[in-house]
């Protein structure tokens, strides 16, 4: 079910139309409930699937209920186990050839689409649950599965979901037509028309041949504004339709080419992921490591609660060893930049260098460091290690 | 501007920005002419 599909534009016709129907918030919820489960019938292959997705949301819904009531201590405890299995449950799931003696898939693949992003909207719901109690079982259903977050995100939170629900907006049909209308521009006209750029030359590598040093490097520089072409498309569709339903969805991105290092950028770009582990990963270590370790020890463990970070937005796209290797990557660009960030003024005394020029430097090598650690994402039959090669001239 | 103008002229923008989707994008006219004629 693509956006541009017939199916998914009739679905978003019908859920605008039924939102704006019912006016009281049971009907709507209803209302949106039929629609996302008929989305589901369509996105969903196989009964298998249905049947872990049905099973999954019935194990969160549960343990929601039981944290809601739990004292405070208990809650937690329940929580963090259960965002353990449902990390592992994902991971398992992703790759069936993941730990063969443990992995109950393993001689059963199910796929799932969109797998990743309902993990972690639970994830959401079970960490939120407590400041926003939720008895109601279609709202919970709605959050997890809104078909036109369903495939590629972007991950809200269950408490703005809540709120929105609750409080639809609907006065903003132009300004959301318009979004819609960039998001084609974006995905289906620019994005689609220039996926091909350097395909040839990769196709030649993998099948042995050799190819253009030049062009590969010009393709490596190229992929992170595709990417951001083709999912930055996605998510204006996806935001528009959901505002015209009166839904207010995250934006998933803050001009992230405006970037001047890797921690501004990983905060402008796919931020309903990186905010997500930022909240409930990152800041809970880190305030764990200040008030529980001696201070030599803290910046080193601040170092690697990056490098464990990155590695776990990393795997949450794909467990192949290209993305370790981009996580591992990210995460050392991290800890440089920390370090970097630490002991500059030390080393060179306190800069009062504000030219363009430096701004625009550091602007081009963030955006180039991301562009080119992309290159291990392809990680079909390993092929980023052909691609290094032939940049290298090695092919 | 009177908001009448800015209405008509937003809903302008928006007819202009899906000829060019129309057109352009792949399965698109101008991509279906290139490919067949």
């Amino acid at each position: 079910m693509t956006l541009a599909s017939p199916t998914f534009l009739s679905l978003c016709f019908a859920a605008i139309v039924l939102g704006r129907l019912f006016g009281e918030l049971t009907a709507r919820e209803l209302a949106l409930a039929f629609v996302n489960i008929l989305a589901l019938t369509v996105a969903l292959t196989s009964w298998h699937a249905a049947l872990v997705l049905g099973l999954l949301s019935l194990f969160v819904y549960g343990l929601g209920q039981i944290v809601m009531r739990a004292p405070q201590a208990r809650g937690a405890a329940v929580t963090g186990t259960a965002i353990f299995a449902l990390w592992a449950t994902l991971f398992l799931l992703k790759d069936p050839g993941l730990l063969p003696a443990v992995n109950p898939f393993a001689g059963f693949p199910v796929a799932i689409l969109g797998i990743s992003y309902v993990t972690f909207r639970c994830i959401s719901y079970l960490m939120e649950i407590v400041a926003l109690p939720n008895a109601n079982p279609i709202r919970f259903f709605n959050y997890i599965m809104f078909f036109p977050t369903l495939t590629a995100g972007p991950i809200d939170r269950w408490r703005n979901f809540s709120t929105t629900m609750r409080e639809p907006v609907f006065d903003e049909v132009l300004p959301s037509l318009h979004r819609i209308a960039n998001g084609f521009i974006k995905k289906f006209v620019l994005a689609d028309n220039l996926a091909s750029f350097g395909v040839p030359e990769v196709s030649r590598l993998n099948a042995g041949g050799e190819a253009s040093t030049e062009l590969l490097w010009l393709a490596g520089a190229f992929q992170l504004f595709l990417i951001y072409l083709d999912f930055s498309g996605y998510c204006d569709i996806v935001i528009g339709a959901s505002r015209l339903m009166g839904i207010k969805v995250i934006e998933n991105f803050n001009y992230p080419f405006k970037s001047r290092n890797i921690q501004e950028f990983w905060e402008r770009w796919h931020i309903s992921l990186s905010s997500l582990i930022r909240d409930y990963v990152f800041t809970p270590v880190t305030k764990q490591i200040f008030t529980k370790t001696r201070r030599i020890a803290q910046f080193p463990l601040v170092v690697t609660s990056y490098f464990f970070v990155m590695i776990l937005i990393a795997l949450w796209h794909g467990t192949s060893i290209g993305f370790l290797l981009f996580g591992i990557a990210q995460g050392a660009a991290l800890a440089f930049y920390q370090l970097w960030r630490t002991y500059k003024t030390v080393l060179f005394g306190k800069s009062t260098d504000r030219s363009p020029v430096n701004r625009w430097i550091a602007v081009a090598a963030t955006y180039l460091f991301v562009s080119l650690t992309l290159i291990l994402w392809m990680s079909v039959d390993n092929s980023w290690s052909a691609y290094l090669r032939g940049m290298m001239g090695m092919s | 501007m009177p908001p009448k103008i800015r209405i008509a002229g937003s809903i302008f923008c928006l007819a202009a920005k899906m000829l060019i989707i129309l057109l352009l994008m792949r399965g698109g006219f101008l991509p279906f002419l290139y490919q067949n004629f």
